[in-house]
């Protein structure tokens, strides 16, 4: 077995052995080529495998840029990202003039990562430069649709990636093959294009793999691999699992999404009327769900966590067999409803629990009854009499957002 | 069904809101040629439901072999099956180059091509 991995013996240096996603890489070139400062940051998406990392990375060494990469290896906190990042961003043209090249690059891969109690503020981080930056700064990331990168997608130009067709992993193979001395059967490609499933890393790390010392290739070698199980994103999970053809390949699509099942049942549920405009399905899909939701209720309250098949049959199989209209996936709405109103109102139960527990220690009852039987009066107390709600505050010890607080929902009742 | 080239297509008259929700979705009109194209592949199912409603039929989107130029549909191909981005419009490489001995440096050829012709313009 050779000691160098192939995908990176064989990572491009030129822009043309990039594979697949031509358009994307033709976007990509001409922000690059058009930007300038106060220009808007580029953010590309799309799964692994699909050259995000490799093409700015080849960009920057064929235009003569410095490329300064950070990855999710990085700490990357507020403090971490504008000690490494400010000072490049804020690089100045005399720089560039004196140092006779194109300038430098700031790449953040994978900043779908920056989450966490690690990278506390790093989101903030960026935002503040990526709004001062003087030289182009690129984001990746597979799943730009977290909402915690909302204000990201607004201050940056996307560009999505799609997986790479079997045709073209299977060119790139060939000239693998070629520049190994290898003689491989077409259908070897094929097989290892379509386990691949359009992730080029994978497709040839698998090449290197199967081949090993060998110098003829069959298609016995590589059908010993087996099919490889892909992480795929809600989009792909919900036209798996609304379009699946029976009850196996419903729940293979969610065994191989990446959102738990709780997510899912939400996130179905939005896109039921999306999907289906017959009341009839649309009522037999909601009923399915509801049977499912019954199941994780039992699972909640008894622990049997041996339901729990039951409970995604329901809602992944019990929705797809149903259909009777011919439809096509539509573009499906995520996060869900629920969690996105639990997101909006989180600042405020916060706070809603902090003065009922206030009043739950100085009166002596619970944070429930504090919240139905006190904070009512407390709300028109805070309108209507000052002197007594200043008296109350200072003895419940309420900070300044929790008066606010109060005086607002009082005078919105 | 019809086959769609993302380039430029006809639509019947839309009226005002169907002509706001395509833009929406990244369809262009281009008034000189009166024909609609594709200008943003992201919302592709979003754009085939839509197209799909006003033409009142099945729609498949053109695929343009990125040796040949030519113009192919995804069910014409023998990838079709486990391919992850049928009926996307996208550049692809056809059955007939394909199935020619030498495709893999025609299509790296290709590429580089494409590449050279943007750098330069």
């Amino acid at each position: 077995m050779p000691d160098e991995m192939w995908s990176e013996k064989y990572r491009p240096v030129h822009l043309y052995q990039i594979i697949g996603n031509e358009k994307a890489k033709l976007t990509f070139i001409t922000w690059l080529k058009h930007w300038k400062p106060g220009s808007k940051s580029v953010l590309l998406y799309g799964p692994p495998g699909t050259g995000k990392t490799t093409l700015v990375q080849v960009v920057s060494n064929e235009f003569g840029y410095k490329l300064i990469e950070m990855n999710a290896s990085d700490v990357r906190t507020k403090t971490a990202i504008m000690s490494t990042a400010g000072p490049i961003a804020r690089e100045s043209s005399l720089y560039v003039t004196l140092y006779n090249g194109a300038g430098s690059i700031l790449f953040l891969d994978e900043v779908d990562g920056i989450f966490g109690r690690e990278d506390r503020g790093g989101i903030g981080g960026l935002l503040k430069i990526i709004d001062e930056t003087n030289v182009p700064i690129i984001l990746a990331a597979n799943d730009p649709w977290n909402p915690k990168l909302r204000l990201l997608r607004r201050s940056c130009e996307m560009i999505r990636f799609y997986y790479v067709r079997p045709p073209k992993i299977i060119a790139l193979l060939k000239r693998i093959c070629q520049e190994e001395g290898v003689e491989a059967e077409a259908k070897a490609f094929a097989f290892l294009a379509e386990k691949s499933g359009g992730d080029v890393r994978s497709a040839i790390n698998d090449l290197q793999s199967v081949i090993g010392e060998r110098k003829v290739l069959k298609v016995q070698d590589v059908k010993r691999l087996g099919m490889r199980d892909r992480k795929i994103d809600v989009q792909e999970a919900l036209t798996g699992i609304f379009f699946a053809k029976n009850v196996k390949e419903a729940i293979q699509s969610f065994n191989n999404s990446k959102i738990d099942y709780e997510m899912m049942l939400h996130t179905i549920h939005d896109n039921l009327p999306l999907q289906y405009s017959d009341p009839i399905v649309l009522a037999s899909a909601y009923n399915a769900i509801s049977r499912a939701d019954i199941f994780f209720g039992r699972i909640a309250r008894t622990q049997n966590w041996s339901l729990l098949k039951y409970a995604i049959e329901q809602m992944t199989a019990g929705i797809s067999t149903i259909k009777k209209e011919k439809t096509s996936p539509v573009h499906y709405r995520f996060p869900p409803s629920k969690i996105m109103m639990l997101g909006r109102t989180k600042s405020e139960r916060n706070l809603r629990r902090g003065i009922c527990e206030r009043v739950g220690v100085k009166c002596h009852v619970s944070r429930k009854a504090a919240n139905t039987d006190f904070l009512p009066f407390l709300k028109v107390i805070f309108n209507n009499d000052t002197d007594l709600a200043s008296e109350i505050s200072s003895w419940l010890t309420l900070d300044n957002e929790m008066i606010g607080y109060l005086e607002e929902i009082g005078r919105n009742n | 069904m019809k086959v769609i080239t993302t380039e430029g297509f006809k639509l019947p008259y839309l009226g005002k809101e169907r002509y706001i929700e395509l833009l929406r979705i990244g369809v262009r009109y281009e008034k000189k040629t009166r024909t609609f194209f594709i200008q943003d592949i992201s919302n592709v199912d979003q754009i085939k439901k839509v197209l799909s409603e006003i033409l009142k039929d099945d729609i498949a989107f053109a695929q343009k072999c990125i040796i040949c130029k030519s113009r192919f549909v995804c069910e014409e191909c023998e990838f079709t099956d486990y391919c992850e981005t049928k009926n996307i419009p996208m550049l692809c490489i056809c059955r007939a180059c394909y199935s020619k001995t030498d495709f893999a440096e025609e299509y790296f050829a290709s590429l580089k091509n494409q590449i050279n012709n943007h750098v330069v313009s």
